[in-house]
């Protein structure tokens, strides 16, 4: 996707409420929940149309290369996608042949580390988070995936609907044979 | 170890021996990744002096550098004190490479500028001048490909490439601005034998109909003349495999425009394509400008770079042993381009092929299976076969090689195997056989 949006917000530097807190940590558990479950028919709905979901990749530099690895759009990320990119990836796994996804991967997100932040625009909340994932497959097929994330989710009535999403992995090189799950 | 009869061309078999045996293994390393040209870098990855770009020859580290003058050297990543790795980042722009052990510190030319304590504890007796970094024997370039050579003795680059040089300049040369690797390395580790992804892209058309088929209906947004989802059908005028070039293969279709058939809004790539076609077939002839630019081509180099022009994905395999790779890719472009194709397709890029890639899903699964079908006791004296379309090749007017008609055969893999074979009988370059089958180099030259 070619994106001039950024992640970026002006954020206020002020933590949000109590109850925005809990509302929005809440949400953040239950997305897990549907991803370990795969059920992506719901996950979607939490996806706002204007989404952009976004893992750079990260090579190994020396501190003093400040090369800005992260926030840069134009750089490789494993994935730069908006909302129809993300149904399309979906889309393969419907196809019922993707035979590489039978069986079933068994997903675990784990979720920490939660804290969420007010933005300059209203109704609109900076979340950051931590995540492990766990994927285990056929016999003895395991990996884990760690890293950062940080979330823009917007106030939509009465839930929230995640615009923008980065994922900070920390691995260089992936040491599994493919990235097939959502973090 | 004798390979003679691990291998038979003739009737496409191999034995499953080949994928796991570690004795073999050592072997490879010594007589096709210590013997052939490896891809190193692409120059448009160090433009500048001082740049430099870390990789792997087989399993050696090395680090390759841009010299103040332009040129470009490689070396063994590995302090001559200690044995240390001397740099530790993926790539960057150094004036100097200093170890961390003892501070040992080496210019980018490879020489050994400074030992700390060279007076005081050295006496001033140490040979700085014999210490510097091992460069790797040869390095040479082919219109931005960077390739390095341990033998001492090996073939020129362009004779290594041979008429497999028709083909790299369907990207390498179809545009006068050139070509540039884009995006950051992506990296991963495959359980695979390193042949297996080889032998896979060089000419297996036939699993992408079925390997693919949840892919493929995902994303396919042109017909790909040759192929079918299900494998269904198969079209044998819609492409050819060529091999028969000093161990190298081209699996391409001929419509000049399924390359762009995996993105989403083909339409700018396909206005790309028309507006410039008839200057790349001044550049290239008929056969190349009409048949082969823009079209879905894999392209293979001996032993392990694959290139995709139009899919534009373009991959090394490092061997880590029989049973491990660490496949690394980048994004191609060229340099005429506007910025906002090279975007489009870093991004496709990254979306299909890589780790996050909806096709890279699917090989690697199949990939390390095969390998781990291959390591049992009983299993490891079985055979595999690659015996599609046996006999059936030949020359084809306006092309170099040893042709079988359409994108579904087992012709290519049967040549790579045969060079496989053909590397671990030898004892060095003087046992290999160099040849360019059907060659029409001559007639349609390249650099008009």
């Amino acid at each position: 996707m070619i994106q001039n949006a950024t992640l970026e917000r002006p954020t206020t530097g002020q933590s949000a409420s109590v109850e925005q807190t809990h509302s929005l940590t809440q949400t953040l558990y239950r997305e897990a929940r549907m991803l370990d479950e795969e059920n992506y028919v719901d996950w979607v709905k939490l996806l706002a149309d204007d989404l952009l979901y976004h893992m750079p990749g990260i090579e190994t530099r020396y501190r003093r290369d400040k090369t800005d690895q992260v926030k840069d759009l134009t750089r490789m990320a494993y994935y730069n996608d908006n909302l129809t990119e993300i149904k399309k990836r979906l889309s393969r796994l419907e196809t019922g042949t993707a035979w590489s996804e039978d069986p079933a991967t068994r997903y675990t997100h784990i979720i920490t580390n939660v804290e969420v932040e007010l933005t300059a625009i209203p109704g609109e909340y900076q979340v950051f988070s931590n995540f492990y994932a766990y994927r285990n497959r056929n016999e003895r097929e395991e990996d884990s995936l760690i890293g950062n994330r940080i979330d823009i989710w917007r106030e939509v009535e009465n839930s929230f609907q995640l615009v923008m999403r980065r994922i900070i992995l920390k691995h260089n090189v992936l040491l599994s044979k493919n990235l097939n799950i959502f973090l | 170890m004798d390979v003679s009869g691990l291998v038979d061309t003739a009737t496409g078999r191999q034995s499953r021996a080949i994928y796991s045996s570690e004795e073999l293994y050592r072997q490879e390393l010594e007589r096709i990744f210590g013997r052939c040209w490896l891809f190193l870098v692409h120059t448009s990855q160090i433009p500048e002096a001082g740049d430099y770009f870390r990789t792997f020859m087989g399993e050696d580290d090395v680090i390759v550098i841009r010299q103040k003058d332009g040129t470009i050297k490689a070396f063994l990543n590995s302090c001559t004190h200690r044995g240390n790795r001397i740099c530790r980042s993926d790539r960057g722009n150094a004036k100097a490479f200093t170890c961390n052990y003892h501070g040992w510190s080496f210019a980018p030319d490879g020489s050994l500028s400074a030992v700390p304590l060279e007076k005081e504890a050295y006496f001033g007796e140490l040979d700085r001048s014999r210490l510097g970094l091992v460069p790797v024997a040869h390095v040479a370039e082919y219109k931005g490909l960077v390739f390095g050579c341990f033998d001492a003795d090996p073939p020129s680059l362009e004779d290594y490439l041979g008429d497999a040089k028709f083909f790299l300049d369907v990207w390498l040369d179809a545009m006068p601005g050139g070509t540039s690797l884009v995006g950051e390395t992506q990296k991963m580790v495959l359980a695979s034998n390193w042949k297996l992804p080889v032998e896979n892209v060089c000419g297996d058309g036939y699993h992408l109909g079925w390997a693919h088929a949840g892919a493929m209906r995902a994303v396919q947004s042109l017909d790909l003349a040759g192929l079918s989802v299900g494998n269904s059908s198969t079209d044998l005028d819609g492409g050819l495999s060529v091999a028969g070039l000093n161990g190298h293969m081209a699996l391409t279709s001929l419509d000049g425009v399924s390359g762009y058939a995996f993105y989403p809004k083909p339409k700018p790539m396909l206005d790309y394509l028309e507006f410039n076609r008839p200057q790349v077939i001044e550049r290239l002839g008929k056969v190349r400008g009409e048949q082969l630019w823009g079209s879905q081509i894999n392209i293979t180099i001996f032993p392990n770079l694959q290139f995709l022009p139009g899919l534009n994905w373009f991959r090394v395999y490092h061997p880590k042993g029989p049973g491990q790779i660490e496949q690394w890719t980048w994004a191609m472009v060229e340099n005429d381009m506007p910025a906002e194709i090279q975007a489009a397709i870093l991004d496709n890029q990254c979306l299909t092929f890589g780790l996050a890639g909806l096709f890279d899903n699917d090989d690697g699964d199949n990939l390390a299976a095969c390998t781990e079908q291959s390591r049992g006791w009983r299993t490891a004296q079985m055979d595999v076969f690659t015996n599609m379309a046996l006999n059936r090749s030949g020359p084809r007017e306006g092309f170099p090689g040893d042709i079988a008609a359409g994108l579904v055969s087992e012709h290519n893999q049967r040549y790579f195997y045969r060079r496989w074979q053909e590397h671990m009988q030898a004892d060095n370059w003087a046992g290999v056989p160099t040849y360019n089958i059907n060659s029409v180099v001559a007639e349609e030259t390249i650099d008009a």
